[in-house]
């Protein structure tokens, strides 16, 4: 199969199971060869969309004294493995 | 993040710490945005609480003799480096009122022996406060003899 055109994955059991690690068009391929080397085959596109991060803020008191530093840290996650993630901490 | 409203600190670390320099209510807000340009976010609200300085007289002598000016400073601390303070000093001798003064730094000159008490009091503009005492014990002094002059007859 490819991802975008390039090769992602390939198997050769009966079935076949794969986890798309970023948004865009895969196209899964079979063929199916018997003994006499006749062959059939099928192949299907897949669109696969973006998933949005989460972001979660660690660490937040609700309540500090002034002058005391507060420290923060977060926690990201990104169901597409080969997304890149970039962090903001923002004002209004 | 803000502090009141208005924007206070930022940074695009994975973590992030500030030092709030008031008492106000603080928000973090954090945006992650992936490559796709999906993006998640999650902001926390902190209230930071106000801590009293505490207040600190300095110069202030155990003993001095009547008559003699005794000057005296503060020292104060706060860990909100945004506030600012009113100062109320106040001086008894023998129990009773005998002066007092609102401004940074103090000077008195005891008119007579007797236990003077002298007490000040630092507010902040959140309405903390500390406070600090100091005794002085002032010496009476004998009053100049008067010189005899030559011939003089008693």
């Amino acid at each position: 199969m490819t991802k975008n055109g390039n090769p992602y994955a390939s198997g050769s059991a009966p079935s076949f199971s794969f986890t798309p690690n970023d948004n865009g068009t895969y196209v899964v391929s079979l063929t199916v060869t018997d003994d006499d080397s006749g062959a059939g085959s099928d192949s299907k596109s897949i669109t696969v969309t973006n998933v949005a991060p989460t972001a979660t803020i660690n660490g937040a008191p609700a309540s500090s004294p002034e002058g005391t530093a507060i420290n923060l840290t977060s926690s990201v996650s990104d169901p597409g493995s080969a997304d890149n993630l970039y962090l903001c901490v923002v004002g209004d | 993040m803000t502090k009141n409203g208005n924007p206070y600190a930022s940074g695009s670390a994975s973590s992030f710490s500030f030092t709030p320099n008031d008492n106000g209510t603080y928000v973090v807000s954090l945006t992650v945005t992936d490559d796709d340009n999906g993006s998640g976010n999650d902001s926390k609200s902190i209230n930071v609480t106000n801590v009293a300085p505490s207040a600190a007289i300095i110069g202030a002598p155990a003993s001095s003799p009547e008559g003699t000016l005794i000057s005296l400073t503060s020292s104060v601390t706060d860990p909100g480096s945004a506030d600012t303070f009113t100062y109320a000093w106040s001086v008894t001798k023998n129990g009773n009122p005998y002066a007092s003064a609102s401004t940074q730094n103090f000077s008195f000159t005891p008119n007579d022996n007797g236990t003077y008490v002298v007490s000040l009091t630092v507010t902040d503009d959140d309405l903390g406060s500390g406070s600090d005492s100091k005794s002085i014990n002032v010496t009476n002094v004998a009053p100049a003899r008067p010189s005899l002059s030559s011939g003089q007859q008693c």
